[in-house]
């Protein structure tokens, strides 16, 4: 009677590995890092001021990335008020080199039907690092472009600039 | 990752200038010893000395500067005397002492709404004897200079 209730157990745990058998699932592992996302955005607009042209010569204001205007020999200037280099925000992984990628054809101003052009943009720095922090200030200038005789008004447009890590 | 970046230029009225009464001290004689004549910007005529002021056609010059409103043009008159030349023998006279209405100051003038400053400009002129100035037309060129301030 002892022995007999010995095997029913046994069987019991037979039967109970074998059910486990069946519905055996293997845990595995796997992994997926998800990088921050470059990103830019505007900070102050890039300005020329307020210029005089010539009425028979064309000429050139150039703001640096410093946001410092200098201006050709026959453009003339009353103050430099408004004067500013572009900046631009740019965000993504700590320590990651970027490029920039600045307007290489000409970009339009415009005040109605009345056109000046923007070329010669330059950035500082020329190409990208951020922080330790994942941040990075870019300063963008360019050369305004101004015909003899420009059309007195406000002139505006905009340009394209990219980022994309390296 | 792009974003587009915004950029403004203002471009402001150049200055033109031009002339449109020239500066005339009229006809007068000088007498024995000569003196001066005061031609004031808004046309008023004197004399000093032994100058004797005759009948006829005079006036200040007169200016039209063209330019963006509300801007500042700072006026620079001549600050050395000019010389005028009587043509037939040579003899001179000067012109000094040039003043214009608005006057000019550092700051400037400021141009109107109308886009415009009309600038009348007055001076002396200094007149020998007889001997110094004889009869004749007397004529000579100046500068005056005009600048956004």
């Amino acid at each position: 009677m002892k022995t007999t209730l010995k095997i029913f157990l046994f069987l019991v745990v037979a039967f109970g590995f074998s059910a486990t058998a069946k519905a055996q699932t293997a845990t595995g592992s796997a992994s997926v890092t998800v990088l921050t996302p470059i990103s830019i955005a505007a900070g102050t607009a890039l300005n020329f001021g307020s210029i005089v042209p010539h009425l028979t010569e064309t000429g050139t204001a150039t703001v640096s990335t410093a946001g410092v205007r200098t201006l050709s020999t026959y453009i003339k200037a009353i103050n430099t008020t408004g004067v500013a280099a572009a900046t631009f925000n740019v965000t993504g992984i700590a320590s990651q080199a970027y490029t920039i990628t600045l307007p290489s054809t000409d970009v339009e101003l415009a005040k109605g039907l009345d056109k000046m052009i923007v070329n010669g943009f330059t950035s500082n720095p020329t190409s990208g690092a951020l922080s330790s922090g994942g941040a990075q200030t870019i300063s963008v200038g360019a050369v305004l472009n101004v015909s003899a005789d420009q059309a007195p008004g406000s002139y505006s447009g905009t340009y394209s600039v990219t980022v994309a890590y390296q | 990752m792009s974003i587009n970046g915004h950029a403004s230029a203002e471009v402001i009225q150049a200055l033109t200038a031009s002339e449109s009464a020239a500066l005339n001290f009229g006809r007068f004689s000088p007498e024995a010893a000569g003196g001066e004549i005061r031609l004031s910007p808004d046309g008023i005529r004197s004399s000093t000395g032994s100058v004797s002021l005759g009948g006829g056609l005079y006036n200040p010059a007169i200016f039209n500067i063209s330019g963006q409103p509300d801007f500042n043009v700072v006026v620079n008159l001549p600050t050395t005397p000019i010389l005028i030349t009587n043509n037939s023998n040579g003899k001179t006279m000067q012109i000094l002492n040039w003043v214009s209405i608005p006057a000019s100051s550092s700051t400037g003038i400021k141009i109107q709404s109308s886009g415009v400053i009309t600038l009348n400009v007055g001076a002396t002129l200094k007149v020998g004897n007889m001997n110094d100035n004889p009869v004749g037309l007397y004529n000579g060129t100046y500068a005056v200079t005009f600048s956004y301030n």
